[in-house]
């Protein structure tokens, strides 16, 4: 049978479990707007009676408990990884179709003026005004292919760039990941909630660049790996991602320990990036080269069958392209024909008031004469539109879907790790309550104790 | 189950779902678009596009068929004149037939048949903005001069076509040569002149030639007109149609393109009242918590 001081015990012991408490709703609340913070929660335990005679000794504190689901971490982590995918596809996107324009104000209004240019040269065929309305109209449509396939590689170098920042961002974070899962390890044991609450932060970061494999040890520590495998963080060391420039375009290429892992990022905002400068942009490049190629080669064709205002056979339009590739940058109203309007070859017969050709290049407005003979100018360039158009839709939709996908685990994870203040409220009243009686129970203790040590004397 | 509101995650998300959907609906009302991107309606896009290019077509045709119409007129005009002044030939040539007529009556009729052929030859060399419009494809040249004294037609036979309508073209140019001669061996030029030489040496056989001649070359300038005037009808019938077709195809083109105002109105104020419903679950959320209520 235990003695009053055994009770004086029980009273200290819960005094301490009731403060710690407290304790750890003060520090709840206090990381309630802390990134990446997990709720701790107070386990506690009765001390075993010393025998069955005994009330008991009191309240011991087992641990402090951090509430953290691996599971959903883990589902977040790839969810953010794909959300930051199509954000950084979406935004590039964005640009793309602010510069292709709305109907009536981009390419399709400068391949409508140029041929109905033609048009107009074959209603008065000798007009020196509608010959050079013919060559201002292919100079403005030149410039226009110039100015969209500029824009466009401007946007795959910007990209490229942001690449290039991603993987240094990349590469920091991977070295703090690589002390913090080292410093877990080494402490096996101990308490490393702190670090693990700052180390689940760096992963989520890392996993917004790349959709990065977790390998868990028995040491607590993470492994990350590349999804084919190759290794970026094995216990406290970190493997840096080196960038190669590849020639001729000299964009970026990324070395994981010699391995070329560029295609491997297929997730993340890097592999946003990589799949927005190498498939997307560089569709949409080779799809306008190969409307302009088409337009120049077109034109030139039967230009070239005409004969110009003095009877000569017609040169060429547009300046010969070289292929496909840059076919849109390159495209310019050829220097000779330029100069003089006269050697437009509105002519078919070579008689000064024929204006056959003039009419044939006028019909190549509504002649299936691109993409392969399966499209009008204007077909060509709305496909192109509409690649773009529904590149953009998709991006938003599946952007929208992942940000509700992502909020709906955040919530689930709240649901489990996160602090709620109406918790911590009615914790922090329990808490006092019972320190409050634990404090009322040591005083009427002491005070029996008093009352037995007034009975001595 | 714990739920847990997080002002920054849930409430900003429907802060800015809310207000993009106004800004949204705002930009419309305010630019009268429905497409302000590909992206807002990639198909409806891809269509206005070829709506667009419908528009510009029938636009250039329209352009093309009023130039056409301007030169047809110019050149209908012309022939007016000339079956007029060879009526006139005709007329003179008669009066001055017969042995009643004396020598100075001949006389002045052969001057007057002169000054007609004079006038029939600058009739068929009318220019139109600096081009012969009966000397066919050859526009620079006149379309008859007198070469090594005989009058010669300068030139081709070709006639300059121009598109009015998908499928549809008009001559704007006209083969002078088949309007002055035909099959005829001279033409109505040479037959004037010899005829007033025949007027003036009182050659009643001559005179009859020089008139059957006339005669014909009236018949010919007659059906180069009417097939001129067919011309004119089936501009003025391809202009009645392009006018039409650009009206519907402007219709689909802005119903691609373009705002409902209405629906567009009703939008605004649903994404206003969206917003507000927004900003106020949000205001109500943070206000809301058990700490108020513990003293």
């Amino acid at each position: 049978m235990a003695g009053l001081f055994d009770s004086l015990s029980i009273a200290t012991s819960a005094l301490t479990a009731y403060r710690t408490g407290l304790d750890v709703v003060g520090q709840n609340i206090a990381n309630v707007n802390t990134p990446g913070y997990v709720r701790r929660t107070l386990a506690l335990a009765e001390r075993v009676p010393a025998s069955p005679l005994d009330a008991g000794r009191g309240v011991d504190i087992v641990s402090i408990q951090a509430n953290r689901s691996e599971l959903i971490d883990g589902r977040i982590g790839h969810e953010q990884a794909g959300l930051a995918h199509d954000s950084a596809l979406l935004d590039g996107l964005k640009e793309v179709e602010s510069a292709i324009g709305v109907p009536g104000s981009s390419l399709d209004a400068d391949l409508d003026a140029f041929f109905s240019s033609f048009s107009q040269l074959s209603t008065d065929v000798t007009s020196s005004s509608a010959r050079d309305s013919v060559i201002r109209q292919g100079q403005t449509l030149a410039q226009g292919f110039g100015a969209l396939s500029g824009r466009i590689s401007e946007l795959q170098r910007s990209t490229d760039t942001s690449i290039r920042d991603a993987v240094a961002q990349l590469n920091q974070l991977t070295e703090r990941y690589s002390q913090l899962n080292g410093q877990i390890a080494g402490r096996a044991g101990g308490d490393v909630e702190v670090l693990k609450d700052e180390r689940a932060n760096v992963l989520a970061q890392i996993q917004t660049l790349a959709d990065v494999s977790t390998i868990s040890g028995a040491d607590g520590g993470i492994d990350l790996t590349m999804p084919q495998g190759q290794a970026l963080v094995i216990g406290g060391t970190a493997y840096a991602v080196s960038v190669v420039s590849t020639p001729p375009s000299g964009a970026a290429s990324l070395k994981l320990s010699d391995f070329d892992i560029t295609s491997q990022i297929g997730n993340g905002r890097l592999g946003g990036l990589i799949t927005l400068r190498d498939t997307v942009l560089g569709g949409y490049q080779t799809g306008l080269d190969q409307l302009a190629y088409d337009v120049a080669t077109q034109v030139n064709a039967v230009h070239t069958a005409g004969f110009d205002a003095n009877g000569a056979a017609g040169g060429n339009f547009f300046t010969t392209p070289t292929g496909v590739a840059g076919a849109a940058a390159a495209l310019a109203v050829d220097p000779t024909l330029a100069a003089d309007s006269q050697r437009v070859a509105g002519s078919g017969t070579g008689a000064v008031g024929d204006n056959q050709n003039a009419r044939a290049l006028a019909a190549l407005r509504d002649a299936r004469v691109m993409s392969g003979g399966t499209a009008t100018a204007a077909e060509a360039w709305s496909n192109l539109v509409y690649q773009v158009g529904s590149d953009v839709a998709t991006a938003q939709s599946a952007s929208g879907t992942r940000e509700a996908v992502v909020r709906q685990l955040q919530q689930l994870r709240d649901q489990a790790s996160g602090v709620s203040l109406d918790e911590e409220a009615a914790n922090l009243m329990k808490f006092q309550r019972s320190y409050e009686a634990s404090a009322r129970f040591f005083t009427t203790v002491n005070d029996t104790l008093t009352t037995l040590m007034a009975m001595v004397q | 189950m714990r739920v847990i509101y997080d002002v920054l995650r849930d409430g900003l998300f429907a802060i800015n779902t809310a207000s993009s959907q106004l800004a949204k609906a705002q930009q419309q009302m305010s630019s009268g678009k429905r497409i302000s991107g590909a992206g807002d309606d990639p198909r409806g896009t891809q269509q206005a596009i070829a709506e667009r290019s419908t528009i510009n077509s029938i636009d250039a045709y329209t352009k093309a068929s009023d130039a056409a119409s301007t030169r047809l007129a110019s050149a209908d005009s012309v022939l007016t004149a000339y079956s007029d002044k060879l009526t006139s030939a005709i007329t003179t040539a008669l009066s001055a037939q017969g042995t009643q007529v004396n020598a100075t009556a001949r006389a002045s009729s052969a001057q007057e048949l002169r000054s007609l052929r004079q006038a029939l030859v600058s009739d068929l060399n009318t220019t139109f903005n600096g081009n012969y419009l009966f000397s066919g494809t050859n526009s620079n040249a006149a379309t008859y001069a007198q070469v090594a004294g005989a009058w010669t037609y300068q030139g081709n036979a070709d006639t300059a076509q121009v598109s009015v309508e998908s499928g549809r073209t008009v001559s704007v140019s006209f083969n002078g040569q088949q309007i002055a001669q035909g099959s005829d061996t001279t033409n109505v030029f040479t037959a004037l002149d010899d005829l007033a030489n025949a007027v003036e040496a009182g050659d009643n056989a001559g005179i009859t030639t020089g008139i059957a001649a006339l005669q014909r070359g009236f018949d010919r300038a007659q059906r180069a007109q009417a097939f001129l005037g067919t011309d004119e009808q089936g501009v003025d019938a391809a202009q009645a149609r392009l006018t039409s077709l650009r009206a519907s195809a402007d219709v689909r083109r802005s119903k691609l393109e373009d705002v409902n105002m209405a629906e567009a109105v009703t939008k605004l104020q649903q994404a206003d009242t969206a917003y507000r419903a927004a900003l106020g679950a949000v205001s109500t959320a943070e206000r809301q918590s058990l700490l108020d209520y513990l003293r």
